[in-house]
C-alpha cells in the first residue's frame, strides 16, 4: 500500500542548513522540497501545496516572514520558523502572522524534530478547532510519532477540508 | 508680613554657608594692637587642640623673640620656611606649596597683614591664606585692627602712623571664627615697661608714640567695635540661612564717585563704612570724560588702583564714558536705585568753582531724592594740585610756540590788506579766527598762547597809536579786553571739541578692533583657529607678545596660539597660567598674584564654562584702558572657544556614534558569520548521529563534506577577522621578498577552488615579469580575499560565473587584476567598499564584510594601491592591485 507522505518545503539560502533539513526529514519520511530565495518558494509553494514550511527569516531577496501570509492562503501547511537572529521582535512578528512555531540556529535535528511536530500539531488544532480537535490531540499526544501516524493525520486532515473555509475565517478576525 | 512663602532661606545665603562648608575653617585672633598676645594665645589654643589629637602646624610663628611665646612652640611642628634669593639677599618666607602638600588640619599663620618678599607667589600673606582655606586647610592667624583696610584712615589719624600693610576688610567678614584678644591699655604699657613687647629702650620710645594710652584707647574701642560688628552679622548670616526675612530689606545702596585725587582711596574707604553702616550693597563709579585722555599713566594708574580697592572691599565697580561727570552719575545712580551718593571734595578756590563748576554743586542741584554726602579732602597737596590737574598735561613745546608766532604773523598779514576796509575792531576777528585755528589743531596750550601773541599784535599793529603797546582809545582798550576772553573761551571750547574727536577716535579704533576681532573669530572654527586668531589680534592691537592656551580635559592648559612668533614660556610662566586656570582670576604682570612675571595671564571665561587662558607680555605695562579692552577681547574670545568646543565635542559624539555603530555591525556581523556555520555543522553532525542508519551512503557523505566545508569557512572567518586584529593594533610585520607572480596566482587560485561552487577560475600571467618584492602572506591572503569577493559577490550571482586573475606589466610596475562578470559593484558603494563590515547589498549578507578591508590594509603596508571599478564593456567588476615600480626586484 503506498503511504501518502507529508511534503515538506525548505526555505533557506544556507546549503549547508537545507542540506542536514533535507536529510532529516526524508529520513522522517516527508517529501522534501528545497527553496533558496523568496521567489523560488513562492513558485514551489503553488506548484506543491506543502504540509509544512521551514521558513528562514533572512533570505537574500527579502524577509521570509512576508511568505507566511501566502503559504497560509494556498494550503495552510504548518509552519516553522528558522532564525539566526535571537531578535524577540521578529520572531514574535512572525508567530503573528501565523507561523506555529520558531526554532533559533543553531539547533540539533532531535529539537528539529520536536518542533515540527509541535507545528503539525498546532496546525491541526488551529484547523480543527471545533470539530477534530479531540481527535487531533488524543492523536498528536502519544508518545511517539511515527510517520505511520502522521500519514493518518495527514488522511483526517484531508477529510476536513470541507470545513476549512469556516475555520479560515475563524483565523482572518 | 511674615509671608510663609518668604521665610525660605536665601538662595544667596545657602550658597554661602555651602561655599563655606567645602572651604577651611578661618579664624582670626583680633587686637588692638601690638602686644596683647594674639600669638600667644593662638598658641595656646592649638596646643589644647592638639592634645586632643587635632593635626595642627605652624606655617609661621612670629614670636619676636618673646620667651613664653617660645615654650609654646616645643611639640608642635612647624613648616620650615622657603628661602629666597632677592637681590643678592636670602630672605625666609613662609613655604606655602609645603604646606599645601602636607595638608594639615589646622594651620597657623601668624601676622594676617604681612607683605611677602618679592618673587613669592603672592604679594600678601593673606593671599597665601585664601588659598590654604580654598584648598580646604583651616587656619588660624592674628591680626591687628590698624591692619583693616577700611580703618586704615582712622588709625592713621589716630595714631599719625600711616600703615602700609593692609588686610581687605572681606577677610574679616568671611572669618568663621574672631576671638577678640582683649587687654586694657593700662595693662599693655605695663607689659611694654616689662620689655615683654619690645627691647626697653624701644618700648619708652613706643609708649610716648604709639603706644600713647588715648591712641590704645581708641584702638581698643576700634577692636571691639568691630569684633561686636562681626557678631551681629554672624547673627544675620544665621537668621538668613534659617528663612528668617532679612531685618534691612535692601533698599538702601550707596554710591561712590571715584576721581584721580590722590584721596580717592579715602573716599571710598569712608562710603565703605556707609555701606557697613547702613548694610547696604555699593558700588564704585567712575565717569571717563574727555578728560581721561589728558590724564598722566600715574593718574590714571590710580584710578584702576582705587576702583580695585573698592571691589577688595565689596563693591561693585563700575566705568561708564560720559561728558558730564554729573548728569552721567545721577542718571546711572537713578537706574541702579541709589540712595546715596558718597562723593569727595576737593579744597579749591571759590573762583575756580565759579568758573569751572563743581561736580558736588550739580550732584547737589541734579539729585533730586539721592541723598549727597560730601567727604572733605584732608591733607596738605590738595591746594597744590588743584589748578595744575584742570590744565592738560603735554605742556608746551618750543615748536608749539613758533607754531603760534607763525599762525600770528600770518594773521597780521592777512589783516593788512583788509586795514582799509573795516574797522578797526572787526580785524580782532581776523585773529580769533588764528586762535580758533591753533586751539583746534595743536589743542588748548597752543590755542592760549596764540591768543596772548595776537593780542599783543594786534595792539602793536592795528590799535591807535601803532606800533607801541600803549592804548589810546579807551573803546580800543574794552576791544583788546574782550578780545582776550574771546580767545581764552574759543581756546577752551576748540580744544574740548578736539579732545572730544580724539577720544570718539580712539573709541571708533578700540571697537573697529573688536569688529575686526569678532569677524575675525566668526570665520574660523577649530579651538586651534581662534585661539590662533586672538593671539594675532591682541599682539597687532597692543603691540606685544601674546599665547592663548586652550582648556583641555577639567582645567588643563594647551598652547594653543601664539603670535608674533613662539612664545617664550618658562616653567614659572606655566605654573602662573595654570594659577589662572585654577582660580580664574588674572596672574603675572600687573595683577595681584605673581606681579613679577613677564606675562599677564587673564582668563578667558563664558557665563557657562571655562575657556582658557590669555597671555600678553609687552615692556610696558598695560594701562587700565588697555586692560579693559584686554578683557573684552578675552571675553569675546572665550564666547569663540565655547562655540568651537562645543562643535568638537559634537563632532567626537558622532564619531563615538559611528565607531558604535560600527561596533554593532561588527557584532551583528559577528553573530551572524560564526552562528551560520555553527548552525550546518551542529545540525549535520546530529543528523549524522540521529538518523545515521537511514541516511544512504551518499546523504552520509554530503553531511560529512558539509561540516568540513562549514568548519573551513569558519576557519576563513577567524583568520580575517585575527588579519583585521591585527590590521588595526598595528601589529602585521612585513617579511619582504623576491616573489615568483606565477607561483603566487597559481596557489591562490588553488586555494580558492573549494569555494568556487561552479564559478570557473581563471589565471592568466603575462610572460617573462620580473620577480616581485613582497611579503609573500599579505600578497596571498590579498589576493585570495579579492578572489573570495569576486567569487561570493560576483560570479557566483550569475550562471556561467568566471573569475579571472591576471597579472602584467603596467608602467614599469606589476599589477594584479581580478576581474568578474557577476552584476558589478552597485553605484553608491564605490567610496565605501573598502570599508570595514560594508556589505555591497544588504539583501546579500553572506560574507564577513571584512574581506575588502583587510585587502586595503594589506595592500597600504605593501605600499601597493588598490581599486574598484566596473567594467566597461562587460557585466561585472575588476578590482586592481598595483605595486610601485619599487618592488619590483
Amino acid at each position: 500500500m503506498p503511504t501518502i507522505r507529508l511534503k515538506a518545503l525548505i526555505v533557506d539560502d544556507e546549503k549547508a542548513i537545507r542540506r542536514f533539513l533535507r536529510s532529516t526529514l526524508v529520513a522522517e519520511e516527508f517529501e522534501v522540497v528545497e527553496a533558496e530565495t523568496i521567489a523560488e518558494a513562492r513558485a514551489f509553494a503553488e506548484k506543491l501545496r506543502p504540509d509544512l514550511v521551514v521558513l528562514d527569516l533572512g533570505l537574500p531577496d527579502g524577509d521570509g516572514a512576508e511568505l507566511i501570509a501566502p503559504f497560509i492562503a494556498l494550503s495552510k501547511p504548518a509552519i516553522l520558523v528558522l532564525s539566526a537572529l535571537d531578535e524577540e521582535a521578529r520572531k514574535v512578528q512572525a508567530l503573528n502572522l501565523g507561523a506555529d512555531d520558531f526554532i533559533t540556529k543553531p539547533f540539533g535535528v532531535a529539537e528539529f524534530m520536536a518542533r515540527v511536530r509541535v507545528a503539525l500539531r498546532h496546525r491541526v488544532q488551529m484547523q480543527g478547532r471545533r470539530r477534530f480537535m479531540m481527535t487531533g490531540v488524543s492523536m498528536w499526544t502519544s508518545a511517539n510519532v511515527s510517520s505511520a501516524s502522521a500519514a493518518r493525520m495527514r488522511s483526517s486532515r484531508r477529510a476536513s477540508t470541507g470545513c476549512c473555509i469556516s475555520s479560515c475565517c475563524t483565523r482572518a478576525r | 508680613m511674615t509671608d510663609p512663602e518668604d521665610r525660605r532661606p536665601s538662595p544667596d545665603a545657602l550658597l554661602a554657608q555651602a561655599r563655606a562648608e567645602g572651604h577651611g575653617k578661618l579664624k582670626i585672633y583680633l587686637g588692638a594692637a601690638p602686644g596683647v598676645g594674639k600669638t600667644y594665645e593662638m598658641l595656646s589654643d592649638a596646643r589644647k587642640k592638639l592634645a586632643d589629637g587635632v593635626d595642627i602646624v605652624a606655617g609661621v610663628v612670629e614670636t619676636h623673640g618673646r620667651r613664653e611665646t617660645l615654650a609654646l612652640c616645643e611639640g608642635l611642628e612647624i613648616i620650615p620656611k622657603r628661602k629666597l634669593g632677592y637681590r643678592g639677599q636670602e630672605l625666609e618666607e613662609m613655604d606655602i606649596d609645603a604646606l599645601l602638600a602636607r595638608r594639615p588640619q589646622v594651620a597657623l599663620i601668624d601676622e594676617l597683614a604681612h607683605t611677602n618678599v618679592d618673587g613669592s607667589r603672592h604679594p600678601k600673606r593673606w593671599m597665601d591664606v585664601e588659598e590654604l582655606l580654598a584648598a580646604g586647610v583651616d587656619v588660624w592667624s592674628t591680626l591687628n585692627i590698624q591692619h583693616l583696610e577700611s580703618l586704615n584712615d582712622i588709625v592713621a589719624r589716630i595714631t599719625r602712623v600711616r600703615v602700609r600693610e593692609t588686610v581687605p576688610d572681606a577677610l574679616l567678614d568671611r572669618a568663621d571664627d574672631i576671638e577678640l584678644i582683649d587687654l586694657t591699655p593700662e595693662e599693655l604699657i605695663e607689659r611694654l615697661k616689662e620689655g615683654k613687647v619690645y627691647a626697653p629702650e624701644q618700648a619708652q620710645r613706643a609708649i610716648r608714640n604709639y603706644f600713647a594710652p588715648g591712641n590704645l584707647s581708641a584702638l581698643r574701642e576700634l577692636a571691639m567695635r568691630r569684633a561686636a560688628d562681626r557678631i551681629d552679622q554672624q547673627v544675620r548670616g544665621l537668621r538668613q540661612a534659617q528663612g528668617e526675612s532679612t531685618p534691612w530689606a535692601a533698599s538702601e545702596r550707596i554710591l561712590v564717585c571715584i576721581d584721580d585725587r590722590p584721596d580717592a582711596a579715602e573716599v571710598v574707604r569712608h562710603a565703605k563704612r556707609v555701606a557697613d553702616r547702613a548694610k547696604a550693597p555699593w558700588v564704585a563709579v567712575y565717569v571717563q570724560t574727555a578728560r581721561h585722555g589728558r590724564l598722566a599713566e600715574v593718574e590714571r594708574g590710580r584710578i584702576a588702583e582705587t576702583l580695585r580697592l573698592a571691589a577688595r572691599l565689596g563693591a561693585e565697580t563700575a566705568t561708564l564714558p560720559g561728558d558730564r561727570i554729573a548728569d552721567t552719575i545721577i542718571a546711572y545712580a537713578k537706574d541702579q536705585n541709589v540712595t546715596q551718593i558718597v562723593v569727595g571734595k576737593a579744597k579749591r578756590p571759590p573762583l575756580f568753582e565759579i568758573v569751572f563748576g563743581s561736580v558736588v554743586r550739580e550732584l547737589i542741584h541734579a539729585a533730586e531724592t539721592i541723598a549727597i554726602y560730601v567727604v572733605p579732602e584732608e591733607g596738605e597737596g590738595a591746594r597744590k594740585r588743584a589748578l595744575g590737574n584742570l590744565i592738560p598735561q603735554p605742556a608746551l613745546s618750543s615748536r608749539a610756540v613758533i607754531e603760534s608766532v607763525v599762525m600770528t604773523a600770518t594773521a597780521t598779514a592777512a589783516a593788512y590788506p583788509l586795514d582799509a576796509f573795516i574797522g578797526v575792531n572787526n580785524l580782532s576777528l581776523v585773529f580769533l579766527a588764528a586762535v580758533l585755528i591753533s586751539a583746534l589743531t595743536r589743542g588748548l596750550w597752543s590755542g592760549l598762547v596764540t591768543g596772548i601773541i595776537c593780542a599783543l599784535a594786534y595792539n602793536w599793529f592795528y590799535t591807535e597809536p601803532r606800533y607801541t603797546f600803549t592804548v589810546a582809545d579807551p573803546e580800543n582798550v574794552l576791544a583788546i579786553v574782550a578780545f582776550s576772553g574771546a580767545a581764552i573761551l574759543v581756546s577752551f571750547l576748540a580744544s574740548r571739541a578736539r579732545e572730544q574727536t580724539q577720544s570718539a577716535r580712539a573709541e571708533a579704533k578700540t571697537s573697529r578692533e573688536l569688529y575686526g576681532l569678532a569677524k575675525g573669530l566668526a570665520s574660523v572654527a577649530t579651538e586651534d583657529e581662534v585661539a590662533q586668531t586672538l593671539a594675532a589680534y591682541a599682539a597687532r592691537s597692543f603691540d606685544a607678545e601674546c599665547a592663548v592656551f586652550a582648556r583641555v580635559g577639567v582645567n588643563d592648559l594647551r598652547l594653543a596660539g601664539t603670535a608674533p612668533g613662539s612664545a617664550s614660556l618658562n616653567d614659572a610662566d606655566m605654573a602662573a597660567a595654570r594659577w589662572t586656570a585654577d582660580k580664574g582670576q588674572a596672574a603675572g604682570r600687573g595683577s595681584h598674584t605673581l606681579p613679577g612675571a613677564r606675562w599677564l595671564f587673564v582668563p578667558m571665561r563664558t557665563s557657562r564654562l571655562f575657556a582658557g587662558v590669555l597671555a600678553i607680555a609687552r615692556e610696558t605695562p598695560l594701562s587700565p584702558e588697555e586692560r579693559r579692552r584686554l578683557d573684552a577681547m578675552s571675553d569675546q574670545a572665550a564666547t569663540a572657544l565655547e562655540r568651537a568646543h562645543i562643535a568638537r565635542a559634537y563632532e567626537e559624539g558622532r564619531i563615538e556614534m559611528e565607531s558604535e555603530r560600527l561596533r554593532a555591525t561588527m557584532l551583528a556581523s559577528l553573530s551572524h558569520d560564526l552562528k551560520t556555520p555553527i548552525a550546518g555543522i551542529l545540525g549535520a553532525a546530529s543528523s549524522l548521529r540521529t538518523y545515521g542508519d537511514r541516511h544512504d551512503e551518499a546523504t552520509r557523505t554530503e553531511l560529512l563534506a558539509g561540516i568540513e566545508g562549514e568548519a573551513e569557512r569558519m576557519q576563513r572567518y577567524v583568520v580575517k577577522l585575527l588579519d583585521m586584529t591585527r590590521l588595526e593594533a598595528g601589529g602585521v610585520k612585513t617579511k619582504v621578498e623576491p616573489l615568483d607572480v606565477a607561483d603566487v596566482v597559481s596557489a591562490v587560485l588553488k586555494r580558492a577552488e573549494p569555494i568556487a561552487e561552479g564559478v570557473w577560475l581563471d589565471g592568466d600571467v603575462a610572460p617573462g615579469l620580473p620577480l616581485l618584492t613582497a611579503d609573500a602572506t599579505l600578497l596571498h591572503q590579498t589576493l585570495f580575499n579579492l578572489v573570495e569577493n569576486a567569487i561570493v559577490h560576483g560570479a557566483r550571482l550569475v550562471d556561467g560565473g568566471e573569475v579571472r586573475l591576471a597579472a602584467r606589466m603596467q608602467d614599469g610596475a606589476i599589477v594584479f587584476q581580478v576581474t568578474d562578470n557577476g552584476p558589478g559593484l552597485p553605484a553608491s558603494a564605490d567610496a565605501r567598499i573598502f570599508d570595514r563590515f560594508f556589505r555591497g547589498d544588504k539583501a546579500k549578507a553572506s560574507g564577513t564584510g571584512l574581506g575588502l578591508a583587510i585587502v586595503k590594509g594589506f595592500a597600504a603596508l605593501m605600499g601597493a594601491k588598490v581599486e574598484a571599478q566596473n567594467r566597461r564593456a562587460h557585466a561585472g567588476a575588476i578590482f586592481t592591485l598595483a605595486f610601485p615600480e619599487t618592488a619590483t626586484a
